[in-house]
């Protein structure tokens, strides 16, 4: 497995898809830090300021690298399976689940720079334009959103790369079900927001958990772990069961 | 010799059909084992069981003479299908992440593999533009990657132009014969396949038709008159004093077999005759690797 990890990495650095949307990543988080300046300066005309500001901070944590990664996964993990080069792995007696635990190191590391690359905007915008200090208490806040923020899409990341796994489909349906995935999660969030049932549907839902990431204190960390966990374990065991039947097509 | 592959009763069935039905085949050290049969026969279905990309229904397979197969699979290098490659990375990258994932990436490694499948001058082409021949040279480098023991090549000749197809077989023989690589090729083209192989399966509706050695294919090929003699004796010393030749063989107490003359048979039957010996019957025989394997394939649905 050590081997196949070694490729896995090789293909990551060396396919464009994962420079383009870390490049997306920094444009989308460029675009919404100067949203928020314009809102702050009042050069946008908005009636409700504090809410704009929120919605476009929600835009970075959230859309900011959950879209890039969805759709750099997408391109990167499902290609395999369309241009069925996977097969000749199993065929050089490389298992299925060696080949899907080489990749999750990988689909990690991708979560782990797109995040990194958009927590660096925010602390930019947050230092030039909102006047906070740069000092101790900013970066160990800094380094503890920003892990905070890798685990809970670290987790969305190994649901993406089970479902992939697990369903081996091409680039288009594999689009179609993830952009469902994350917009009927989006949806059943405002359900639960209307109905006020907290988070009772989307509770263990990765997908949603960027989304209820703050700095508030460690039960957050707790919660987030326990459910990269759950995830990981739970995605195991179903490649494990599920993922090692039938035939290579 | 030791056996590289063996199978027992392989079979694999989809939804009830048996697209393979109980081979037994067996491949020795060496051997470059050519794999022919119709389209839908169950070469390919056979392959990807050898390759472990479909589970047998039932039957075994031993590779290496090892039990488990999966340990095995590490000497083997494989095409099956259509060349299955990366489409966004490029020629070099392919070779450089499929080296890595093998256990075989070291200096040198890729170019040697470019400049052994005639592709070190299109090494940093994507290959969402490389043509379909340049995709088949690309996936037939990457079975070659870490010189593998072994070679499943299905249809390694799709797409290349006659150059490009003379360049593989050089390759497969150069490997063969210096490497003791043992090969397993399918293949439309009869005629490219007789120029490698040394050993012949033949497949039919999944079973394992016939298997022949190249020498027995090339003894039935050789065109001959088989001649039904009232005395071979006779009928040899005609051949030597009368038709002045020794290219003659004697089957049985009644057939002898005349290499030369084959299209002079008037000639032939004249001088028996004045020899006195008696011709009750006089047969053309020999027929090219095509003609051999439409005769089997008709033989068979006859049956």
């Amino acid at each position: 497995m050590k081997n196949m990890i070694r490729a896995s990495f090789y293909k990551l650095f060396h396919d464009k898809a994962t420079w383009i949307s870390l490049a997306g990543t920094a444009v989308w988080s460029l675009y919404v830090c100067v949203m928020l300046t314009w809102i702050a300066d009042g050069k946008l005309d908005v009636s409700d300021a504090a809410g704009a500001e929120k919605y476009w901070r929600d835009f970075m944590g959230y859309h900011g690298v959950m879209v890039p990664l969805l759709i750099s996964s997408i391109v990167l993990f499902t290609a395999e399976f369309k241009d069925k080069s996977w097969k000749l792995f199993v065929a050089r007696g490389i298992s299925r689940t060696g080949y899907y635990f080489s990749k999750l190191p990988c689909i990690l590391t991708l979560t782990v720079m797109l995040s990194f690359v958009a927590i660096a905007f925010g602390a930019a915008y947050g230092v030039a334009k909102l006047g906070m200090q740069c000092n101790g208490v900013f970066v160990i806040l800094l380094i503890r959103y920003f892990l905070l923020q890798t685990v809970a899409h670290g987790t969305a990341a190994v649901l993406i790369l089970t479902i992939f796994f697990l369903i081996k489909i091409g680039e288009v349906s594999s689009s179609v079900n993830a952009v469902l995935l994350m917009f009927g999660t989006m949806a059943l969030s405002k359900i639960e927001t209307a109905l006020s049932l907290g988070d009772a549907l989307t509770g263990a839902f990765a997908f949603a958990q960027p989304l209820r990431v703050s700095f508030t204190g460690a039960d957050e960390w707790i919660r987030i772990l326990i459910v990269f966990v759950a995830y990981f374990v739970a995605c195991s065991l179903a490649v494990l069961l599920l993922g090692v039947r039938g035939d290579v097509e | 010799m030791s056996n590289i592959v063996k199978t027992k009763a392989l079979t694999k069935k989809y939804h009830g059909f048996a697209a393979v039905d109980g081979v037994n085949m067996s491949i020795e050290k060496g051997d470059i084992y050519a794999l022919i049969g119709e389209n839908g026969a169950g070469k390919s279905t056979l392959m990807k069981m050898l390759s472990g990309l479909a589970a047998p229904t039932s039957g075994e397979v031993v590779l290496f003479e090892n039990k488990h197969p999966e340990v095995a699979r590490f000497r083997m290098g494989c095409l099956i299908d259509s060349p299955a490659l990366d489409s966004r990375l490029t020629v070099r990258d392919n070779l450089e992440m499929f080296s890595r994932a093998f256990g075989c990436h070291k200096e040198g490694e890729v170019n040697r593999i470019l400049k052994l499948v005639g592709m070190d001058g299109n090494a940093n082409k994507v290959i969402k533009k490389t043509s379909l021949g340049m995709k088949q040279r690309l996936a037939i480098g990457i079975a070659l990657l870490g010189s593998p023991d072994f070679l499943i090549l299905d249809e390694p000749m799709n797409g290349l132009d006659p150059m490009g197809i003379q360049e593989i077989r050089q390759l497969l023989k150069k490997l063969n014969a210096e490497n003791q690589t043992t090969i397993l090729i399918s293949s439309h083209l009869l005629d490219e396949v007789s120029k490698v192989a040394t050993r012949y399966g033949f497949m039919k509706a999944g079973h394992l038709i016939s298997e022949l050695s190249n020498e027995e294919l090339e003894e039935k090929s050789k065109t001959c008159l088989r001649l039904k003699v009232s005395d071979t004796a006779k009928a040899a010393m005609v051949c030597e004093k009368d038709l002045g030749t020794n290219n003659y063989e004697v089957m049985d107490a009644e057939h002898v077999r005349l290499f030369d003359y084959v299209d002079e048979s008037a000639k032939v039957v004249t001088a028996m005759v004045r020899g006195g010996v008696e011709v009750g019957e006089m047969v053309r025989m020999g027929e090219s690797l095509e003609e051999f394997f439409n005769n089997l394939m008709t033989a068979r649905e006859e049956q």
